[in-house]
C-alpha cells in the first residue's frame, strides 16, 4: 500500500479486478480500510509519554542487560 | 496408513527450514502446521528480518556464524529473491556511560572471530546518514544484514516442497503419540503421521504439543508489536539499533521503513487473535523517531503483532529428550530466531543423517532450567 493509504488505490484496484474476472463493479465484495486520516511518525511519537503502558519492550536483554549485564554479553538481543 | 521418517510440526522460519534441508539431504519429511505458513498472529509473520552477528549471548556467537554463512548462498540455493542484503548493522548510542559495555562486547565479538568494531562521532555520522545527531558511537558489524521473512519461508517451503517434502497446511498437530519412550507417530486433525522422528517447531504453540507427551516446556508466549511505514527515497542501507532502548530500524528494498525492537502486544495463542497496543506503537515510534530524525514526516501504514515463545533466559531450547527417542524440540526463540533459521535446518539435518548431536546445538539443551544455572547471566 503506498502514500494514499488506500484511499485512491482500492477504487482502481476494484475496476482492475472487475476488468480481469468480467464481472461488474461491487457486485464481488471488495473490502478496503484506509486509516480516517495520514498519521505521520513524529504525531504517533507526540503521544509516547501520554500512555503508560507499557512500561518498555518485552525483551529483558535490550531493557536490563545494558546496565545490569556481565559486561561481555549482548547489549540488544530483539530482531523484531 | 500415513508414515513418513520426520514430521515436522510448524511451518515457520524454523520448521520450514528444516523440512527444507532435510529434503534436500533426500530424508522423507512431511511438514505439518495447523494453518500455513506466514499465518498472521505467527512469530514469524511479525518478524522484522534481522540477520546479524553482533549482539548475541556468547553461545549463540558459532550458530549465528554458522548460519549466516548459509545465508550468503541462499537465495541462489532457493532461486529464490530473498532481499537478503549485508550492508551492516550498528547499535549506536548518546549514552557515555554505555560504552564500556559496548567496546567490552565488541572485544569479545572480535575474539570469538566477528568482523565488528566501534566508531564513534564523524565515522558513524558518514556511516548512517540522517542518524540523530546526539549519538556518538556505536558497534558496527558489516556482514549484518537483513532479509524478507516473508519471501525466505516461502522460498524455504517452495524448494522444500520441490524436493519432496510433503507439505500440509490446516493440519493441527493434537498429539504426539509415544511408545515404550519413543516416538511413533504425530496424531493430527487427518490422523495418524507414523514416524521415527517429531521435530516440535511450533513457535508459542509448542507448549501444549509437548505436554501430550508429558512435557513441560519452559515457554512463555509473547505478542510482539511491529510497524511499518509508507515507502520513501531510501536514505537507510543498515539495520539501526540504540544500546538504550528497544528499537530495530531498517528501510525495506521497496522504501518502507520497518520498526520493531521487542515492543509487547497482545496475543491469544488459542485463538490467534492480536491487537496492537496504542502504548507500544507511540513508544516505538518515538524511540525510532528519536534515533533517526528524518523518519518525523513519514506515515506509519501498519502495525501488527506475532505471538513469539519466550524462555527464561532468552535463548531457545534445541534439545533431543533423554526419555523421548526420537523427539526433537526447536523452539522458544525469543524474538531472534530469524537469522539463525537456516543454520538450524542444517544443524538438525547433520544429527539425523550422522547420528551425533552437533556441538554447536548444546547450550540450547533444555536441561539447562533444570539447574537454573543461567539465573545470574
Amino acid at each position: 500500500m503506498g502514500q494514499c493509504q488506500g484511499r485512491t488505490c482500492a477504487g482502481l484496484i476494484e475496476i482492475i479486478l472487475s476488468t480481469e474476472t468480467q464481472t461488474p463493479v461491487g457486485k464481488e465484495p471488495f473490502k478496503s480500510q484506509p486509516p480516517v486520516r495520514v498519521l505521520p511518525i513524529d504525531h504517533l511519537a507526540a503521544l509516547a509519554d501520554r500512555l503508560d503502558e507499557p512500561a518498555g519492550p518485552v525483551s529483558v536483554t535490550m531493557t536490563r542487560r545494558p546496565l545490569k549485564m556481565d559486561a561481555t554479553e549482548s547489549t540488544t538481543s530483539s530482531d523484531k | 496408513m500415513e508414515s513418513s521418517e520426520v514430521v515436522v510440526i510448524g511451518a515457520g522460519i524454523i520448521g520450514t527450514s528444516v523440512a527444507y534441508y532435510l529434503a534436500k539431504a533426500g530424508i522423507d519429511v512431511t511438514l505439518i502446521d495447523s494453518r500455513g505458513p506466514l499465518s498472521s498472529g505467527a512469530a514469524s509473520q511479525a518478524c522484522a528480518g534481522g540477520v546479524r552477528h553482533q549482539g548475541r549471548t556468547s553461545c549463540e556467537i558459532p550458530l549465528a556464524i554458522h548460519a549466516i554463512n548459509l545465508w550468503a548462498t541462499l537465495e541462489e540455493e532457493l532461486d529464490a529473491d530473498l532481499d537478503y542484503r549485508r550492508d551492516g548493522m550498528t547499535v549506536v548510542t548518546d549514552d557515555a556511560s554505555l560504552v564500556p559495555f559496548l567496546k567490552k562486547r565488541v572485544a569479545k565479538e572480535l575474539s570469538m572471530g566477528l568482523d565488528v568494531r566501534m566508531i564513534y562521532n564523524a565515522e558513524l555520522h558518514d556511516l548512517v546518514p540522517g542518524l540523530s545527531p546526539r549519538m556518538f558511537a556505536g558497534s558496527f558489524c558489516p556482514l549484518d544484514g537483513q532479509a524478507n521473512p516473508l519471501q525466505t519461508i516461502s522460498a524455504f517451503v517452495a524448494t522444500a516442497g520441490r524436493l519432496g517434502a510433503r507439505l500440509k497446511w490446516n493440519c493441527p498437530a493434537e498429539r504426539l503419540v509415544v511408545e515404550r519412550n519413543k516416538i511413533v507417530a504425530v496424531k493430527t486433525s487427518e490422523g495418524d503421521i507414523f514416524c521415527r522422528f517429531a521435530i516440535l517447531a511450533a513457535g508459542a504453540w509448542s507448549g501444549p504439543i509437548a505436554a501430550t507427551a508429558g512435557l513441560d516446556l519452559p515457554i512463555l508466549p509473547l505478542g510482539l508489536q511491529m510497524m511499518v511505514t509508507a515507502q520513501c527515497r531510501k536514505t537507510l542501507d543498515q539495520v539501526l539499533g540504540w544500546a538504550s532502548y528497544g528499537v530495530s530500524l531498517k528501510q525495506s528494498p521497496s522504501g518502507g521503513f520497518v520498526i520493531g525492537g521487542g515492543w509487547p502486544g497482545w496475543g491469544d495463542p488459542a485463538t490467534y487473535e492480536t491487537r496492537p497496543y496504542p502504548g507500544s506503537m507511540a513508544k516505538s515510534a518515538k524511540t525510532a523517531f528519536d534515533l533517526f530524525p528524518t523518519l518525523g514526516r513519514v506515515p506509519v501504514i501498519r502495525t501488527w503483532v506475532g505471538i513469539e515463545a519466550f524462555c527464561k533466559d532468552e535463548l531457545q531450547i534445541l534439545s533431543l529428550i533423554p526419555d523421548i527417542d526420537g523427539l526433537i524440540l526447536a523452539t522458544g526463540f525469543s524474538g531472534h530466531g530469524f537469522a539463525l533459521g537456516p543454520g538450524v535446518g542444517s544443524l538438525i539435518t547433520r544429527y539425523l543423517t550422522s547420528g551425533k548431536w552437533p556441538e554447536m546445538l548444546t547450550p540450547y539443551d533444555i536441561s539447562r532450567f533444570n539447574n537454573n544455572h543461567f539465573e545470574d547471566e
